[in-house]
């Protein structure tokens, strides 16, 4: 039937649009597989193709429940289900036969959508989710009122969502928020691109050309200046000839140190997978729950599986004081890069105190021809290269990116007693000029070193600046792109469309800034305050309770109010006439006497009338000018006003003081 | 009524005489043969007064031919039958003409549907030929035969029947054809008491004869022109027009309401309106024509034809009446 297939399509479209963000999610064979699906749906009924019977679809589905088992191993997590669900409403749009059978497909739709916040909660995505949504209930109205073409349903589709959006703001805002615990368990951000708690030759060029946010900055007031941008992450202490690792390190309360230039900021740090908070250079305090490491780092205790918001205080001008240095700031592997360790105890000798010898090794990187690339040639073949990486890089290759500045610096310093360590993390971030917080981009990570002095304290000191002060001023991905010959970027620089895609770029992480911040933030604490100040005791034990109450409240005030304005839109001829009958039949509604919607005046004047002798009367005196006003020849505006007048005047008695009031 | 009491003078006025009493005079008097059946009744005269045709579709022996005839007796009308049969020819209905060798030329002989009630009995038994030629003079009102066109008799009134039972060797109506038929009824056995006194008197024969003209064409005609004049109000036209949508969106329907049927919604409530002595329309009047009027231009989602007029009271229950 010709009719049956116009309905087949917007639910197999329905089915597509809601698995497309799982694509990536769900192994590659189900995604194929449902692909196929629904090419099949779309075009089968049009091209007269056989549907499949019963028993094929149980042996498909079974087929499919075993191979999303054997490819899971066995075992049927987050990504298993999510993959079964897909499959499965794909194979469901086959069994497609009766109404129920598209209703069911459809509601697969939204368990669909929603399993979309297994994997992701950003602002693209949720708006994506809206749009599933959207056509997801476009379609269900199509199947329900076919015949309405495709514009009606979606414009209906629209118009439920809108109506529907103040509800979930005051539920969103109001209904008792689920920290953590049930969700976190199941996000499954695993992907772990992005910063690493190690450094190895290569990890850093890999992330300049990962130009996803690492964590958005909102500073109180004026940021400090960018020359102090160090985001630092990890401290990096054990060097075993290749690889710089954090080693152990005990937790403490915090080492204190004396500060100058408070700055105070919240952080969103995105999903990672890894453990590291970041604070700018030199954080003295993360919130509560992190652990504080002796190196001034901060770790939390589960991997960052989802967006996390925290607050900090760094000083830029900052002294650690005069701690006993340790022993692991002074360990080098032994026997290795043999060549540094004599031109740094050369230098070392040449040097009065340890700032001019620090001084020395930045000159020597400054003097000789070094270069910043971020594709350094890979080391040579022989095995003495391969195990002298530092003095590969600094009597031979000459070329590398900030990894081997800092590996190499840090090996001289230890080389000639003085205490480093390696610092690696992010430096520098884009400021937007919208929202004014700084964007800090996978492609800005970083590696630099501190020297411990016995005046100073912990200093920092960047040896990559020494080589490429351009490097600290700009982010790697210009570097990138003033390597790339032939990049699309650089071709658009200056020209009206690079100025038009950057501001959109600004924009749209601005927005997502504040969808960080306002949305996906608001927690607990942020409703706590909410609460208290709509004057519920977030402590009490009722708290919740009302809260709840208030959601119904502010929920049915926004539905009484939609209500009211479509009652009373123009078209719906809402004149004085209509007016007075509608507020009569609410008296009698009151009095327990309703009128049936497809009720006409004269039906209902004789059914109150049956009922109630007593206002027999009123009600048809009533009843005869409303009729004659809206149905008859015009009437005279007497007669309207007399009409209003009558419907004010009407105050039917509830039944049981009938026999009082009727004298 | 209140309502109609206020308006009855002054439709009385228009129209010349006290119509509550002559319609109520009317009926009474079909009433007294077709017994039982006042609804029924009113229904056939406003169909008339709209100027429309009705189809009634019943069994055999409850009383159809006798609704006609006894309208036709009461309304002071010419009335003809015609029972339809497969191996009918259009001119059967129409007419001929005839060579006529005292003349030496071609004279028309009139069919039977030159009258002013036409009772076409069985209609699905004649042929689809047959039967558009039918539908045909019931629509123009006139009859081409032979080149020549002639008017038909004013007031024209069809009242085609056809068994619901019976399917075997019928042609069913097309919708297009059941389309200009302005209602389709049922008469419905009678009830017991009714009954009894048919049985009772065996037969309405005697009452049958003493039938005695109310109305006569020239009047009939001129009542169906003041049934026009009855107002329709905006707030109507608004009500009728959101049962039509409702219609058209419905899953209950795959093919809804056209606004021809619209028109006819309209009109037979005008007419019904006309025949209770008031000169507006209210939705209750449109409520009361409406299974009637929309129970054969209707299809069911699940592909059946029409809906009897029980059925479509859900569909009056889900338009609101608007304020």
């Amino acid at each position: 039937m010709a009719q049956a297939d116009i309905r087949a399509r917007p639910i197999a479209l329905a089915v597509c649009l809601c698995t497309l963000p799982h694509i990536f999610n769900i192994p590659p064979w189900t995604a194929a597989v449902s692909a196929g699906l629904w090419v099949y749906a779309f075009f089968a009924r049009g091209r007269g193709w056989p549907f499949p019977g019963g028993r094929i679809l149980t042996v498909l589905a079974f087929f499919g429940f075993a191979g999303i088992l054997a490819s899971q191993g066995g075992g049927l997590g987050t990504d298993g289900a999510v993959a079964l669900l897909s499959l499965m409403a794909a194979l469901k749009i086959l069994e497609i036969r009766t109404h129920r059978d598209r209703m069911l497909t459809l509601v697969l739709c939204y368990f669909l959508i929603v399993s979309g916040l297994f994997f992701s909660n950003s602002l693209g995505a949720t708006l994506y989710m809206f749009f599933c949504v959207w056509c997801a209930t476009a379609a269900i109205i199509h199947v329900n009122q076919p015949g309405m073409g495709a514009r009606a349903p979606l414009r209906l589709s629209g118009v439920l969502m809108v109506q529907a959006l103040p509800v979930m703001a005051a539920w969103f805002l109001l209904f008792p928020r689920i920290q953590g615990g049930l969700w976190s368990r199941f996000f499954t951000h695993a992907q772990k691109t992005g910063f690493s708690s190690e450094m190895s030759p290569g990890n850093i060029a890999d992330l300049a050309r990962n130009t996803a946010a690492a964590f958005r900055v909102e500073f109180e007031g004026e940021p400090p200046a960018r020359r102090h941008w160090y985001w630092r992450g990890v401290a990096l202490w054990d060097y075993d000839g290749t690889t710089w690792r954090i080693g152990d390190r005990e937790a403490s309360l915090g080492r204190r140190f004396s500060g100058k230039g408070r700055a105070a900021y919240t952080v969103s740090l995105e999903p990672n997978g890894e453990r590291w908070l970041f604070a700018l250079d030199m954080p003295s305090g993360v919130f509560a729950r992190a652990v504080h490491r002796d190196d001034h780092t901060f770790y939390i205790r589960q991997p960052v599986t989802q967006r996390l918001i925290y607050n900090a205080v760094s000083y830029t001008q900052y002294n650690t004081g005069p701690l006993d240095a340790d022993k692991a700031a002074l360990a080098l592997p032994r026997g290795l890069n043999p060549k540094t360790r004599e031109l740094a105890q050369r230098l070392r000798a040449e040097s009065k105190n340890t700032d001019q010898y620090v001084q020395k090794i930045l000159a020597y990187f400054r003097e000789n021809p070094f270069y910043y690339t971020l594709k350094p040639p890979l080391p040579g073949e022989s095995a003495e290269y391969r195990q002298n990486r530092v003095d590969e890089f600094l009597f031979g290759s000459r070329r590398g990116f900030c990894g081997h500045y800092a590996s190499a610096f840090a090996v001289a310093m230890r080389a000639a007693g003085v205490p480093c360590r390696v610092v690696a993390g992010y430096q520098g971030g884009a400021r937007n000029p919208y929202g004014g917080h700084v964007t800090v981009r996978q492609s800005d990570a970083h590696a630099w070193c501190e020297v411990f002095t016995e005046e100073k304290g912990w200093t920092r000191v960047d040896p990559t600046a020494a080589v490429a002060p351009g490097r600290i001023l700009m982010d790697a991905s210009q570097i990138l792109e003033a390597e790339a010959a032939l990049d699309i970027f650089r071709m658009l620089r200056g020209t009206r469309m690079g100025q038009w895609m950057n501001t959109a770029g600004f924009g749209w992480d601005y927005i997502n800034s504040r969808w960080n911040l306002w949305v996906m933030g608001y927690s607990q604490r942020e409703q706590a305050g909410l609460w208290s100040r709509l004057g519920i005791d977030p402590g009490g034990i009722r708290a919740p309770a009302k809260a709840m109450g208030l959601a119904l409240c502010a929920g049915a005030v926004v539905a009484f109010s939609v209500a009211l304005f479509h009652a009373r839109r123009p078209g719906t001829r809402t004149d004085a006439v209509g007016r007075a009958w509608e507020d009569f039949c609410g008296k009698l509604n009151r009095a327990g006497l309703t009128r049936r919607p497809g009720q006409g005046p004269v039906d209902y004047m004789e059914t109150v009338s049956r009922a109630r002798p007593d206002i027999a009367r009123e009600v048809r005196g009533i009843t005869s000018i409303y009729t004659r006003l809206r149905y008859g020849r015009g009437g005279s505006a007497d007669s309207e006003r007399s009409l209003a007048l009558l419907v004010r005047r009407f105050n039917p008695p509830a039944r049981r003081r009938v026999k009082q009031g009727a004298e | 009524m209140p309502t109609q009491d206020s308006q009855a003078p002054k439709l009385a006025r228009i129209s010349g005489h006290n119509l509550e009493s002559l319609f109520a005079q009317t009926i009474e008097q079909i009433g007294r043969v077709i017994l039982g059946k006042q609804e029924q009744i009113r229904l056939a005269l406003a169909c008339l007064f709209a100027q429309g045709h009705l189809l009634v579709e019943d069994m055999p022996g409850i009383g159809k031919t006798t609704l006609a005839k006894v309208l036709a007796g009461t309304l002071g009308l010419d009335f003809h039958r015609v029972q339809c049969t497969s191996d009918m020819l259009p001119g059967d209905i129409l007419g001929v003409s005839v060579f006529e060798q005292k003349s030496g030329g071609f004279v028309f002989h009139p069919g039977p549907v030159f009258t002013q009630v036409l009772l076409a009995d069985e209609i699905n038994r004649a042929t689809p030929k047959t039967q558009s030629a039918l539908l045909e003079a019931m629509e123009e009102r006139q009859v081409t035969i032979e080149g020549q066109t002639r008017p038909l008799p004013g007031p024209f009134f069809v009242i085609a029947t056809q068994n619901p039972l019976e399917q075997a060797g019928t042609y069913p109506l097309p919708e297009s054809q059941l389309d200009r038929f302005l209602m389709r009824t049922a008469i419905g056995y009678p009830d017991r008491a009714s009954e009894h006194s048919l049985l009772a008197q065996g037969g309405v024969f005697r009452e049958l004869e003493e039938v005695r003209p109310v109305f006569n064409a020239e009047k009939v005609a001129r009542f169906q022109k003041l049934v026009l004049k009855i107002h329709t109000s905006q707030a109507l036209i608004h009500y009728v027009q959101d049962i039509l949508e409702y219609t058209r969106k419905s899953s209950a329907f795959r093919l809804g309401l056209s606004p021809r049927a619209g028109l006819a919604i309209l009109a037979a409530a005008r007419a019904w309106v006309f025949i209770n002595g008031r000169n507006y329309v209210l939705p209750e009047d449109v409520q009361k024509v409406l299974p009637y009027v929309a129970g054969h231009r209707l299809r069911g989602a699940e592909g059946q034809d029409g809906f009897a007029p029980d059925e479509l009271m859900g569909l009056l229950l889900s338009v609101p009446v608007p304020s």
